[in-house]
C-alpha cells in the first residue's frame, strides 16, 4: 500500500517500503486525520501493528526487521522461514508458502498445453483419430517434463548462487571466456540476539557507506536496477563482540540488499 | 603518516561533506577516540574532503575510512613507495587514491581487502608491518 487518498483526492497518507517491509517513509500529509490508523501496509496486507509489528501473509506471519517468516513454510517438506526467495527486489510473498510450487504449478500447465497442442499437431498431420486417453497421456508427460525442467533449473541456480562465483562460460571457438553474472544473493539470517538487533538497524538506515565503485556494481545493476551502487557498513557495539552488518545501497533508489555479516 | 583524532562525530564536517543517503551527516559517529593517534594507510577524497583509512576502535582487520576533518595530522611525511591512482569512472565519478602500489594501481584492491581475499589480506599484513616499522623508528 503506497497511499491513502481521500473520496475529494486529498493524500491522506504516503508510504514507502524498504525491500524487506520496513517502512523507508510512513508521512502523515493531513492533520485531521488519526495518526497510524491504517492498518494495511506492505504487499497490501495487515500489519500487527500493537505488538510484534509482524505481517499476517496468509500462510503465517512474516517479521520486515529480520526480513524472515516466524513460521517454517507449510508446503516444504523442509524447515524454510525465507522471504520472497531472498529476492524480496523481484518477487513478492502473497500467499506465505513458497515460491516454487507457484512457478512449479505454472510450468506443469505450460507443459501440459504443449503436450496437448503436440498430439493435436500430431493427429492433424496423419489423420489419426482424437484419443482422449492419449490426449491427456500427452498432457501429463508435459506437465511432468515442464516441472521437472523448472525444478531442475532452480536447484541449479541455487547450488551456482551458494558457491558464489562468477561462473565462466568457454566460447565455442574455444577462445576466451565469457563472464556470466550471478544472481542475487540472499540476506544473512541472523543467528543471535545481536545479530538480529545489527540487522534491524542496518535495514532501518543507520549505516554509513565504506566503499563505491564495486566490482559487484555490474551484478548488482543487473540483479536490482540501475544507479549508484555502493557498500555500506553498520556495526553494532556494545556486547562482548561488535557485530559488523555489511549490504548495498543504491544510492539513487535507496534499495538496500544481500545483507551479510562479517 | 600520522593522524590525531579531535573529533567523532559528522558534527564539524561542512555541509558539502554530509550525505543522509550515505549515512554521513552531523550526526554520524565514527569510531575513533579523541587524542589517539591513527596510522594512516591510505587518502582518498569523497565529498568534497580527504578521508584517511584508519584502523579504528571497530578492531577490524581492515582500514575503514574517517573524515579528515575529525584529526590533526601529526606526522605527514608518506612511505616513498607510496603513490596517487586516480581513477575515472565517468565526468562525475573520479575516484583518486594515494596508498601503497597495491592499493593505489588497483582500485578493486580494498573491496578484495574487506570481503577476506587471501592476497590482499596478505599485501595489505605485510604493507601495515612496513608503515608500523617505520613509525616506531
Amino acid at each position: 500500500m503506497a497511499n491513502i487518498v481521500k473520496s475529494t483526492g486529498t493524500l491522506e497518507y504516503s508510504y514507502s517500503y524498504q525491500p524487506y517491509g520496513t517502512f523507508r517513509s510512513n508521512v502523515k500529509n493531513d492533520t485531521a486525520i488519526a495518526t497510524d490508523f491504517n492498518p494495511m501496509s506492505f504487499d497490501s496486507e495487515f500489519r500487527d501493528k500493537a505488538t510484534t509489528g509482524f505481517i499476517n501473509l496468509r500462510a503465517r506471519m512474516y517479521d520486515p526487521g529480520t526480513g524472515a517468516f516466524v513460521q517454517s513454510d507449510p508446503v516444504s517438506a523442509h524447515p524454510f522461514y525465507e522471504f520472497a526467495a531472498g529476492n524480496p527486489a523481484m518477487y513478492s510473498d502473497p500467499s506465505g508458502m513458497c515460491i516454487l510450487l507457484c512457478v512449479l504449478v505454472l510450468a506443469a500447465v505450460i507443459g501440459a498445453t504443449i503436450g496437448v497442442a503436440g498430439y493435436a499437431a500430431y493427429v492433424g498431420t496423419t489423420g489419426a483419430g482424437w484419443n482422449w486417453w492419449l490426449a491427456i497421456g500427452w498432457a501429463t508427460l508435459g506437465g511432468f517434463i515442464g516441472a521437472t525442467c523448472v525444478l531442475a533449473s532452480t536447484q541449479c541456480y541455487i547450488a551456482v548462487s551458494r558457491v558464489g562465483t562468477t561462473v565462466g562460460l568457454r566460447g565455442l571457438g574455444g577462445g576466451g571466456a565469457a563472464s556470466v553474472l550471478k544472481g542475487p544473493i540472499a540476506d544473512a539470517v541472523p543467528r543471535n540476539l545481536p545479530e538480529q538487533l545489527a540487522m534491524n538497524a542496518a535495514r532501518e538506515g543507520q549505516g554509513t557507506i565504506i566503499m563505491r565503485y564495486l566490482v559487484d556494481a555490474p551484478r548488482l545493476v543487473a540483479n536490482y536496477g540501475e544507479g549508484n551502487w555502493v557498500k555500506m557498513q553498520y556495526v553494532l557495539r556494545g556486547w562482548n563482540d561488535i557485530v559488523t552488518v555489511h549490504y548495498f545501497r543504491n544510492l539513487v533508489t535507496k534499495m538496500d540488499v544481500e545483507f551479510k555479516f562479517v | 603518516m600520522i593522524a590525531c583524532c579531535t573529533a567523532t562525530t559528522g558534527e564539524v564536517l561542512p555541509a558539502m561533506s554530509r550525505d543522509s543517503s550515505a549515512g554521513i551527516d552531523g550526526s554520524t559517529e565514527f569510531p575513533v577516540t579523541i587524542s589517539r593517534q591513527y596510522a594512516v594507510y591510505a587518502i582518498t577524497i569523497y565529498l568534497g574532503v580527504a578521508w584517511y583509512y584508519v584502523l579504528d576502535d571497530d578492531g577490524h582487520d581492515w582500514p575503514t575510512w574517517v573524515p579528515a576533518p575529525l584529526f590533526e595530522v601529526v606526522d605527514g611525511s608518506l612511505p616513498p613507495s607510496w603513490r596517487i591512482g586516480y581513477f575515472h569512472f565517468g565526468k562525475e565519478d573520479q575516484f583518486p587514491i594515494v596508498s601503497f602500489p597495491e592499493w593505489a594501481e588497483d582500485h578493486t584492491f580494498y573491496e578484495r581487502l574487506v570481503d577476506g581475499d587471501a592476497l590482499a589480506v596478505s599485501v595489505f599484513e605485510e604493507r601495515k608491518r612496513e608503515i608500523e616499522a617505520a613509525r616506531s623508528l
